[in-house]
């Protein structure tokens, strides 16, 4: 077992030394993918109509809205078609459904990211030019946000947020 | 013409440096978008509201700008390898906590400034972790957009457009 342990260990400082660029951001991503899916499951159905005052967005609407733009990252950098999400559907069924497409979209993409590619031009939004590795820091920096901002909403509702979590 | 000439040449200067270092580039300007975020909502909220908090367990907008204030802090000097100080401690007014946030502005202004992608890859000590100046950098940037993030419904309920929703309407809605 300490063995097994031993060789887990050795093989992610490996990887680690040879793309550690990539490696943080992978860990940052990952990161935000469960704080995303844990609050996606938190809050009630009927919540997700909550909104916290006039002009904001409604909870699954946020929270939609955070998975089309992570997926949307993810299919810049690569090239690949991203998948589109109905954003008229913002119950919670579809849009845990749709936090899941993204990121199950998105997770080869980090995952396949090395620093050798980590300066590679894409096209982002607005067609602009930009590192492989800043757009995909974009999906991670978005969702960040995404994020602080449904915490506010689940405290709102007497909910802890999942990163608040002992 | 002479005013072209040298707008044409601030241009170039800063394709040229941006060709070079992309990657810490791109984080300095991830970083002002943050920066003048946070900044334009401690500055737009006002003072009355600095006290407010929207449930119980969190906290007040007062103590999010803060909060902003300790991290970039951390973050920041971490990166320089200096002891983090926090200009935010015990501060709760509205002019107070905006002259915090702008010293941590400043005093980041010139980490993320000084960064090149030579420099990103450096290792520094963050929260007892070895990490490159990079990722502790990011870390920032994601750290801030959290906090505007989290400042947004606050400022929603009581009936505040976002700064970043002022210029383009419902694209940016929070």
């Amino acid at each position: 077992m300490k063995a097994i342990a031993m060789i887990v260990l050795g093989g992610a400082a490996m990887a680690y030394a040879q793309n550690p660029l990539t490696t943080e951001l992978r860990q940052g991503y990952n990161e935000i993918k469960t704080a995303m899916t844990k609050a996606a499951d938190e809050m009630s159905d009927a919540d997700y109509n909550f909104a916290p005052g006039p002009g904001s967005r409604p909870f699954g609407a946020t929270m939609l809205h955070g998975a089309q733009v992570q997926a949307a990252v993810c299919g810049m950098a690569t090239g690949k078609q991203a998948p589109r999400f109905d954003q008229a559907k913002t119950g919670k069924s579809d849009v845990v459904a749709a936090v899941k497409a993204a990121f199950e979209f998105c997770d080869p993409i980090y995952a396949a990211a090395t620093d050798a590619d980590a300066t590679k031009m894409v096209k982002a939004f607005g067609g602009r030019d930009r590192t492989m590795f800043g757009t995909l820091d974009m999906g991670v920096i978005h969702s960040n946000e995404t994020y602080g901002t449904l915490a506010a909403y689940l405290r709102a509702k007497s909910k802890v947020p999942p990163t608040s979590q002992k | 013409m002479r005013v072209l000439t040298v707008t044409l040449g601030v241009l170039t200067l800063g394709v040229m440096a941006w060709g070079q270092n992309p990657l810490s580039g791109e984080v300095k300007r991830m970083y002002e978008g943050t920066k003048n975020n946070l900044s334009r909502a401690a500055e737009k909220v006002p003072e009355d509201v600095y006290g407010f908090k929207p449930a119980p367990t969190v906290r007040t907008f007062g103590e999010e700008v803060g909060h902003a204030v300790e991290w970039n802090m951390i973050s920041c000097a971490s990166v320089k390898g200096e002891p983090a100080t926090n200009p935010a401690a015990g501060k709760t007014s509205k002019a107070d906590l905006v002259a915090a946030l702008k010293s941590a502005f400043d005093y980041c202004d010139a980490v993320y400034n000084s960064l090149t992608d030579a420099s990103a890859t450096q290792m520094s000590d963050f929260r007892g972790r070895q990490q490159s100046r990079l990722a502790t950098l990011y870390f920032n940037v994601s750290h801030n957009n959290e906090t505007y993030g989290t400042m947004v419904p606050y400022m929603r309920i009581k009936g505040i457009v976002p700064p970043s929703s002022e210029p383009r309407g419902d694209m940016k809605k929070k």
